[in-house]
């Protein structure tokens, strides 16, 4: 069956008529957070409570794909006016359905309430985490359900397919994303439209087009709520890059650790098949695509463009010399083209409303030169010690400063905020007086950042540089494939010297030999994961090197981290006696009478931190 | 071949287009260190030794010489600063893995490296270059030895760190290994001491498919052998490094068909190679073409059926007209392959590779193998084939063998010309 414009407008209709019509949509969300926080259960328990009150035939309960305030899940938002809960539990739905839904008196208990403010903020826009967001990528979170592939056409889905087949030529198409500006969103930044020119081009048949969906930074989670949340975004991308470049095969590497995701992509490729806008003769313009998905066994690496396809031709998932560019001989040595999920998410948007509107948004001028500047938005997962954790959409060139404490709510518990890293294990870390600099690809390059894929860290005081660096890198060891000599023996040498810091058994010169190893790893590396694992080092010795020298010279961790370095003691004067922390300390290491101040055993003390965690009186100090 | 102009330390140099650097580096008689690298095998670049500086246009950048393409205008440094002092820490990193190597002391000693700044946690004889899998991948092509986990856990192991029966104890991993670390696996040579009868104890260069036929006379021990002492004094190396890269073919163009001349050829168009004692069957590129794109494929065996020649094997199914192509010697059927059955098109991608489509175990090869068309035959044989075919189709007006052209062959003369050339009426009634 085949699907013209006219028949995608008959089922846009058939959408709007849906038979007998509810009075509020109940969109709940069914991201992988809040999943796992029980917003399953919230449906039933929801679904039980509306048949009870006879309300099943005006109130419907959608699934929807994440909506990104992860921190407060389960949520759910009530339309039509925008109602944000939070925190839901099951108790809490009797009384919900009760006093909103039958009575119509929003429930003020369960909305959000600033961490500042006293008052609860009930609509979602109102929300300061959602009011500076932009979303495009993003821009059917929460609003549909991503396994209905007539809701993603209701909200103008696969229109720009339509549009792309019936009016444009494919050279049209590759100048539309050139004068778009738009790079790509995995992490190098490179210009979406040149390498699909350059794809285009290149000899040699059949093409592909690939997907990668292979997200392995820990705590990233952006391509994984698109494709949960918008499935169908991503294909539309992937079919409209594939009638640009002539190409008629797609895949989709997607990590085999996201099966949700998976599974609505099948969903999505077979509902997209049954509608005629996968497989043959699409839009009966004798234009053939289709997508398979090949899953990835889990590594890090496979991210990197040629250890992904090296994992997709069945061999093992290790780079090769990129001298020789995928787009020229990639997939099974034939032109390739491979873009990040976030990427293809962005180009129905683009085609729909031109490349104008979309250089509106952010930095610089890509008028000349595509790498002239950061255009569009970019989807960040803000974790860390913030507020408000949680997936977020931004249009660039936003300052750190927003992101942090507009968006993120600013820094938990009082602590002094020390700094944020960007770009995944791989990225810096920018400090505090950095905080005013505009996000785009290029000037995070500049302080000695990237953009990466998205994630984005941020840390207190309370975090220790050289530990963070030393984490990052261990991370780093385990991905590493281990082809090449600077990225397995180099990063291996780099975590040693960090340990001898964190320990106090660093020399003199220690510092100054991690620097010129961490820039050996960074230059001689075969690929770009070794190419960016000594960032994390680099930009911490770049911003924080007088911890490092704390850590060496005076064999002190002023964060109070390094567990070789510290010693904890109870500060007379605040102490008041009260047996707390000589109850809970595991190894006995804390003596002292009822009223009286207690004392630290240092030889006993294995430095868990649990009497400092406990105490009320913030008495126990670190050194 | 495009040649190119390049400078290389400020002198001239011209290289062909693409070739690697290092090519161009050591015409000129400039020594640039490498350690993974050996004439003959494919450029891995993981040593990272061998790195230059090249610039074009502004931008100058640091690349490994034994891949980077040539091109012109480039301009090549290799002994700036910032190349000796990278080599320099590499040399140190190598040290510390492998404290106690003379190749690796030696090569670190080449770059004024004594001692390691870098501590060894455990000393190894690997270095992880790789040679010893690639040259028995890419050149003895058994691919008995492999890597095994990643990172710095990386080792160099047998698949599943059994005794490989894909062995063929060529000792050209001991060959190459330049730590010494490769030791020759005694346990396969012993167990054919063992186990092999008089007429299957093949020579090793016959194992390795140098001579056609040799029967070891001295009990494996090729160190006492005359003949393979002799042939490796000759040749100064290893006798696969020296002969066999010409082995391993790439696709040659004869007329408007690729042929690829490492394995056999059946007079029916399909093609049949060697692995130890299996072979892998496939249709070549003059039957895919001339019965055109491929819709799908129907296999008249499955594994451990019988067969005799003159059996169908597989019928092909195009652009709504059939043709039935027909085993060409006896035997077994082992495996079949799943991944063309699913999706047929991989054998108009790549016919001789990923689109193969059965494994059988033949019953004696080598005198089946007679009456195929062998590697010295199969250039003349497809030229003649082409000539003859367009001659046929000329009749019929198609002048041309074009991409494309079996579909202007109509369904009667498909009938004939499949019959005449694919031979799909039986061949042995």
């Amino acid at each position: 069956m085949n699907v013209t414009p006219q028949k995608t407008k008959e089922s846009k209709a058939r959408v709007g008529e849906r038979p007998g019509g509810y009075r509020m949509h109940l969109m709940l969300c069914a991201g992988t957070g809040c999943v796992s926080s029980g917003s399953y259960k919230i449906k039933d328990a929801l679904e039980r409570e509306l048949k009870k009150r006879g309300l099943s035939s005006e109130v419907a309960v959608v699934m929807t794909g994440c909506n990104g305030f992860c921190a407060q899940g389960p949520v759910m938002v009530v339309q039509p006016d925008e109602i944000f809960y939070q925190r839901l539990g099951e108790k809490d739905i009797p009384h919900l359905v009760e006093e909103h839904l039958l009575k119509g008196r929003p429930v003020e208990r369960l909305m959000y309430t600033p961490p500042a403010g006293k008052a609860a903020v009930p609509k979602m826009s109102d929300i300061g985490f959602f009011e500076k967001q932009r979303l495009l990528a993003l821009r059917n979170r929460g609003l549909i359900d991503p396994e209905v592939i007539d809701e993603y056409i209701a909200r103008g889905g696969y229109k720009a397919l339509a549009q792309v087949l019936t009016e444009m030529k494919p050279e049209e198409v590759v100048k539309e994303l050139i004068a778009s500006g738009l790079r790509g969103r995995g992490g190098g930044g490179f210009p979406t439209g040149v390498k699909w020119k350059t794809c285009r081009e290149a000899p040699g048949e059949p093409k592909y087009v690939v997907c990668n969906a292979d997200e392995g930074d820990p705590g990233a989670y952006m391509d994984r709520s698109i494709i949960e949340g918008d499935p169908h975004s991503v294909l539309e991308g992937m079919a409209i890059a594939a009638y640009a470049i002539g190409s008629s095969r797609g895949y989709i590497y997607i990590r085999h650790e996201y099966p949700l995701a998976t599974e609505r992509l099948e969903k999505g490729i077979a509902d997209a098949r049954e509608y005629g806008l996968l497989g043959k003769n699409i839009f009966d313009k004798g234009f053939d695509f289709d997508v398979g998905i090949h899953r990835g066994a889990g590594a890090f690496v496979c991210g990197e463009s040629t250890a992904l396809m090296a994992s997709m031709e069945g061999r093992p998932g290790e780079p090769r010399a990129k001298y020789i560019h995928t787009v020229e001989h990639g997939l099974w040595d034939r032109p390739t083209n491979l873009n990040n999920v976030e990427t293809y998410a962005n180009v129905p948007p683009i085609i729909l409303r031109g490349a104008e509107w979309f250089t509106s948004i952010g930095t610089g001028d890509v008028s000349e030169n595509p790498w002239g500047g950061s255009k569009g938005t970019k989807v960040f997962s803000l974790v860390g010690k913030v507020h408000n954790t949680g997936l977020v959409e931004v249009p660039m060139g936003i300052s750190l400063k927003e992101i942090v404490f507009d968006i993120g709510g600013g820094i938990p518990n009082g602590k002094k905020f020390k700094a944020v890293q960007t770009g995944g294990p791989s990225g810096g870390v920018i400090p505090e007086n950095l905080l005013d600099l505009p996000v785009d690809f290029d000037q995070l390059t500049k302080v000695g950042s990237m953009m990466g894929s998205g994630g984005m860290i941020v840390m207190d005081e309370t975090d220790c540089m050289v530990d963070i660096a030393r984490y990052f890198i261990d991370f780093l060891i385990g991905e590493s494939c281990g082809k090449c000599l600077p990225c397995r023996e180099g990063l291996t040498q780099i975590s040693a010297l960090l340990n001898d810091i964190c320990n106090g058994e660093a020399k003199e010169d220690t510092i100054e030999l991690l620097e010129e190893l961490s820039n050996t790893v960074k230059e001689c590396s075969l690929c770009a994961l070794g190419g960016s694992a000594p960032n994390p080092v680099l930009s911490t010795l770049r911003y924080f090197r007088d911890e490092y020298e704390a850590h060496v010279k005076d064999k002190q961790c002023p964060a109070g981290v390094c567990k070789a370095l510290i010693t904890y003691s109870i500060d007379p004067d605040k102490c008041t006696g009260c047996l707390l922390c000589l109850r809970n300390c595991p190894q006995d290491a804390i003596s002292g009478e009822k009223k009286k101040p207690h004392k630290i055993q240092a030889d006993l003390c294995i430095k868990c931190g649990i009497c400092r965690d406990i105490c009320t009186y913030d008495a126990v100090v670190v050194r | 071949m495009t040649e190119v102009n390049m400078k290389i330390d400020g002198r001239d140099v011209k290289a062909e287009q693409r070739s690697p650097l290092l090519g161009a580096i050591r015409s000129l008689g400039i020594q640039v260190p490498t350690l993974c690298h050996v004439d003959g095998l494919e450029p891995y670049g993981v040593c990272r030794m061998c790195i230059v500086e090249v610039k074009r246009g502004k931008r100058t950048r640091l690349v490994t010489s034994c891949n980077f393409p040539s091109e012109e205008g480039l301009d090549v440094f290799t002994d700036t600063e910032r190349v000796r002092q990278h080599r320099r820490v590499m040399a140190e990193l190598m040290l510390a893995r492998c404290p106690d190597v003379p190749g690796i002391r030696e090569l670190a000693a080449s770059v004024g490296v004594e001692k390691s700044r870098f501590k060894t946690t455990e000393p190894s004889d690997c270095v992880l270059c790789g040679l010893c899998v690639r040259v028995c991948d890419q050149i003895v092509g058994a691919s008995a030895l492999s890597f095994i986990d990643r990172g710095n856990q990386r080792a160099v192991g047998t698949p599943w760190s059994v005794d490989p029966d894909a062995c063929i104890a060529c000792g050209a991993c001991t060959y190459v290994c330049p730590t010494g670390a490769m030791h020759m696996e005694e346990q396969t040579v012993e167990r054919w001491r063992r186990e092999l009868a008089s007429d299957q104890r093949l020579c090793r260069y016959a194992r390795m498919g140098l001579i056609s036929y040799k029967i070891c006379p001295n009990d494996f021990r090729c160190s006492e052998c005359e003949v393979d002492q002799r042939l490796f004094e000759e040749l100064g190396t290893h006798p696969l490094l020296a002969l066999a890269p010409g082995l391993r073919k790439l696709p040659k163009q004869v007329g408007p068909f690729d042929v690829v001349e490492d394995r056999f050829y059946s007079r029916g168009h399909t093609w049949v190679k060697l692995t130890r004692d299996q072979v892998r069957m496939g249709m070549d590129d003059f039957a895919r073409k001339l019965i055109g794109p491929v819709e799908k494929l129907t296999l008249h065996a499955k594994p451990d059926d019988a067969f005799k020649p003159g059996d169908p094997a597989v019928t092909v199914l195009s652009n709504g007209r059939k043709a039935t192509l027909r085993f060409p010697i006896a035997g077994t059927v082992a495996h079949v392959n799943q991944a063309v059955l699913d999706d047929p098109a991989l054998v108009d991608e790549d016919c001789y590779e990923r689109g193969w489509l059965l494994v059988v175990r033949p019953d004696d090869f080598y005198a089946q193998s007679r009456l195929l068309v062998n590697r010295d035959e199969v250039e003349s044989w497809i030229e003649g084939q082409s000539q003859k075919l367009a001659q046929n189709l000329k009749a019929k007006g198609i002048d041309e063998l074009t991409p494309g052209f079996a579909e202007k062959i109509g369904k009667e003369d498909f009938a004939r010309l499949g019959d005449e050339f694919l031979k799909t009426g039986a061949e042995s009634k």
